[in-house]
């Protein structure tokens, strides 16, 4: 069953992105079909993933180190440009750069809650703390 | 630490591809475990080492730091 509803949302995705894509072409809308033609590497990747039959422990390893990776990189990379656009604003004088800046580190902020909050789960899953 | 898996391997005349599929792994992990780039789960130890009908430490060599 599982399988089936995995084949249909595929099908449906693949539908959808070309259909955005079509629409996208004929408005001559260049950023949705930048936006579609990123939909389509998400979606060229899930593919790529449901292939690789065999997920060994390995490869968890690897996609875990990645995925860890990958966040702090991507935290350190937008709290550094959030503090340049927060110093942009500030020097000068930009309110609108101002706000950008604090909702980037918002969104910063939420990333590094959801973090602590899957740690915690973790945590407990793989018995750190004591019951 | 080191392992004598691409000598049983050779002994019992598998292939890389060969023992991935009975481990039920893949192929590039069979590689990186024999190259000593990847270090196995215990289950994964246990698994090898049955395989071949022989013991872990058999397979596997740890070397202390202090030793060596």
């Amino acid at each position: 069953m599982n399988r089936i509803v995995s084949w249909v949302a595929l099908f449906a995705v693949a539908i959808g992105i070309l259909a955005g894509t079509w629409a996208a072409v004929m408005m001559e809308n260049l950023r949705l079909l930048t936006y579609l033609l990123l939909a389509l590497a998400l979606f060229l990747f899930w593919i790529w993933r449901k292939m690789n039959v065999i997920i060994d422990e390995r490869l968890v390893l690897i996609y875990e180190k990645t995925a860890v990776r990958t966040l702090e990189i991507s935290i350190l990379i937008l709290f550094l440009f959030s503090v340049f656009i927060l110093g942009i604003g500030h020097w000068e004088d930009a309110p609108a750069l101002l706000d950008q800046g604090f909702a980037m580190i918002q969104n910063i902020l939420l990333i590094i809650l959801v973090f602590i909050i899957f740690g915690f789960y973790y945590s407990r899953k793989f018995g750190v703390f004591d019951e | 630490m080191n392992n004598r898996i691409k000598i049983y391997r050779t002994e019992h005349g598998l292939t890389q591809e060969e023992l991935a599929v009975a481990l039920g792994v893949t192929r590039q992990t069979i590689l990186a475990i024999e190259k000593g780039k990847y270090d196995p789960s215990l289950e994964l130890a246990f698994k090898i080492s049955r395989y071949f009908g022989v013991t872990m430490e058999e397979i596997f060599l740890y070397e202390d730091e202090d030793r060596s």
